[in-house]
């Protein structure tokens, strides 16, 4: 289970919980001052029979087990339907409790949205049953049951809009550690980084390429990068302007790109389109482009043989410095 | 006040310390163009690792320090632009174009012997 | 829930300043390194447009909620000359205060939105947007 302490401004922020928003929901429920007032007297009505209630509840939910955990989850049942009507007034930390509430038993005993659905109704009967049976004058009771159902639909749909960031949560984290497995930047000897860029590449997907091949730079102290277009699906002005600014800011960090995969028929097309490639070394296949990297950085790649016959590293590539500018 | 210019070899190397407001940054090239020209040195690095933004005053700024040690006869190396940093600058279209760059002062420094040797 | 700030620019020192406050408001709200990068240099084009051109004027900082992330506003205001021609001025390129013409276009390019209102005699106001990333 997520042990990420709940961070509520997130979500609050996320679920939209603007003071605004919680200002249109009130209206749209129709909660005015009466209705808060008629809440604190409801607590102290319902209060003393809020346990039999819950535990009814989580029965239901539990079943009859009994361990820690399940103890735990009762407690939470009870905290969560016994704060229904310790209501102060709709504020901002009235939500915030609820949203805290919510997430805690989403991620302790992760109902689903029809168990909210089944629990809020059961907790409204019975709830009307406890003021049935109490002496007050009918209308009243009709008020006060009104405005429980309020109350109740309300926090209903704080419920389903935490089961909803949950759920969006996930897809997220699953989406980013997809993005991360589709481009990897793979070293292939000191000093020289690959990027195969494959698919669409629309604006924000560039963005996030370039960051991540910037901090492999970095991390992994890239002195020449070769970026291999080849998969990329259209290569047209927007694309080609977005390789541009990556090769420029990999430059400010000391490192040279060269991009390949760009074919005769692509580099005319941008010729075409006014966009200079002149700082920007292009190749056509990507072991040309590598042959070009080695060539920047000075090193030489020959056979086994030949490397031992001169006495070289048994990896066969014999580095050749030479002083480049 | 000032970034600190240290000396190694014929080589200065001066080192950001803090955000750079304007006037530090005037100053440095004041600084930088004097020693240059004083004391025979070679090679100028500048190490910006520290720096969280850089604008286009300061894009400016470094390359007219460039622009003047060079004219002194030294070789001028930038290290250390951060891989947010350099992303914000080319989008603001800020490329450094003819200053050289390198990842850190080690690479910085051996560019410079690099350059000098060839 | 986050408030907003404010910064006076009245001189170079206070650029310094309004792009620190500008950083540290989008690490707050959640942005990413890089977005924070992104909002300070931003910030530090606008607060050195009102140095420049205006002398002094001021920036407020405005955190934002929609669509599920945290967004800033920036508005700089000043009571400077002010712009005759704004489209103009926000194309690459141009300028007349000796610089490279980056400020405007390029805080344009940084942020998500760029709006200027200016009146020449009255004044300049440039506000501006950046989201962050949405909540994980």
């Amino acid at each position: 289970m997520n042990d990420r302490p709940i961070d509520t401004a997130s979500l609050r922020a996320e679920m939209n919980l603007s003071r605004e928003e919680l200002s249109r929901r009130k209206s749209w429920l129709r909660i005015d001052d009466e209705d808060a007032a008629r809440l604190a007297c409801i607590e102290e009505m319902v209060e003393p029979h809020v346990g039999p209630i819950i535990d009814a509840l989580a029965d239901e939910l539990l079943g009859n087990r009994s361990s820690p955990r399940d103890d735990a989850s009762r407690k939470l049942l009870r905290d969560y339907f016994g704060g229904l009507t310790r209501v102060d007034g709709f504020s901002d930390s009235f939500v915030e409790g609820r949203l805290m509430t919510v997430s805690a038993l989403h991620e302790q005993v992760s109902p689903d949205v029809s168990w909210y659905l089944a629990a809020y109704l059961f907790y409204l009967q019975e709830v009307a049953a406890v003021l049935r049976r109490s002496s007050g004058h009918l209308e009243e009771m009709r008020a006060t049951y009104r405005t429980l159902a309020k109350v109740l639909f309300l926090d209903l749909s704080l419920a389903i809009d935490t089961q909803v960031f949950e759920r969006n949560r996930t897809i997220r984290a699953q989406q980013r550690q997809l993005e991360e497995l589709s481009t990897p930047v793979l070293q292939m000897r000191e000093g020289l980084l690959i990027l195969p860029i494959v698919g669409m590449l629309d604006s924000q997907r560039a963005q996030q390429l370039t960051e991540h091949l910037l901090r492999a730079i970095r991390d992994r102290r890239g002195k020449v990068v070769v970026l291999d277009v080849t998969g990329v699906a259209a290569v047209d002005s927007r694309v080609a302007n977005h390789l541009i600014q990556t090769v420029d800011a990999a430059r400010l960090m000391g490192a040279k790109a060269v991009i390949t995969g760009v074919s005769p028929e692509v580099a005319q097309t941008l010729v075409g389109l006014g966009i200079n490639l002149g700082n920007v070394t292009t190749v056509s296949e990507l072991q040309d482009g590598v042959d070009e990297a080695d060539r920047a950085l000075g090193l030489r790649v020959v056979a086994v043989e030949e490397a031992s016959r001169e006495g070289g590293q048994a990896w066969g590539c014999r580095s050749s410095r030479r002083a480049s500018a | 006040m000032g970034v600190p210019i240290l000396t190694q070899g014929e080589c200065l190397i001066a080192s950001v310390q803090d955000a750079l407001s304007d006037a530090e940054l005037r100053d440095l090239q004041q600084r930088l163009a004097e020693q240059v020209g004083a004391r025979g040195v070679r090679g100028v690095v500048i190490d910006v690792t520290v720096l969280d933004v850089i604008d286009s005053f300061a894009t400016r700024t470094l390359s007219t320090i460039a622009y003047a040690v060079k004219l002194r006869g030294a070789e001028v190396v930038i290290v250390g632009i951060q891989p947010e940093v350099a992303f914000a600058m080319v989008q603001l279209g800020l490329t450094l174009e003819g200053v050289s760059t390198a990842l850190n002062l080690d690479e910085g420094m051996a560019l410079l012997r690099r350059t000098r040797s060839s | 829930m986050h408030d907003e700030e404010h910064v006076v620019i009245a001189g170079d020192a206070d650029i310094v300043t309004a792009r620190a406050r500008a950083k540290s408001t989008a690490a707050a709200l959640g942005f990413s390194r890089t977005d924070q990068t992104v909002v300070a240099a931003a910030v530090s084009e606008i607060a050195r447009n009102i140095v420049v051109y205006a002398g002094q004027g001021d920036i407020i900082l405005r955190p934002r909620q929609g669509d599920g992330r945290w967004g800033l506003m920036v508005v700089a205001r000043d009571e400077g000359p002010g712009i005759p021609d704004v489209g103009r001025a926000l194309t690459d390129g141009y300028s007349t205060g000796g610089s490279l013409g980056v400020g405007l276009p390029g805080a344009r390019r940084l942020m998500d939105g760029l709006e200027i209102e200016s009146e020449v005699g009255r004044g300049t106001t440039v506000t501006m947007l950046k989201w962050g990333d949405r909540f994980a």
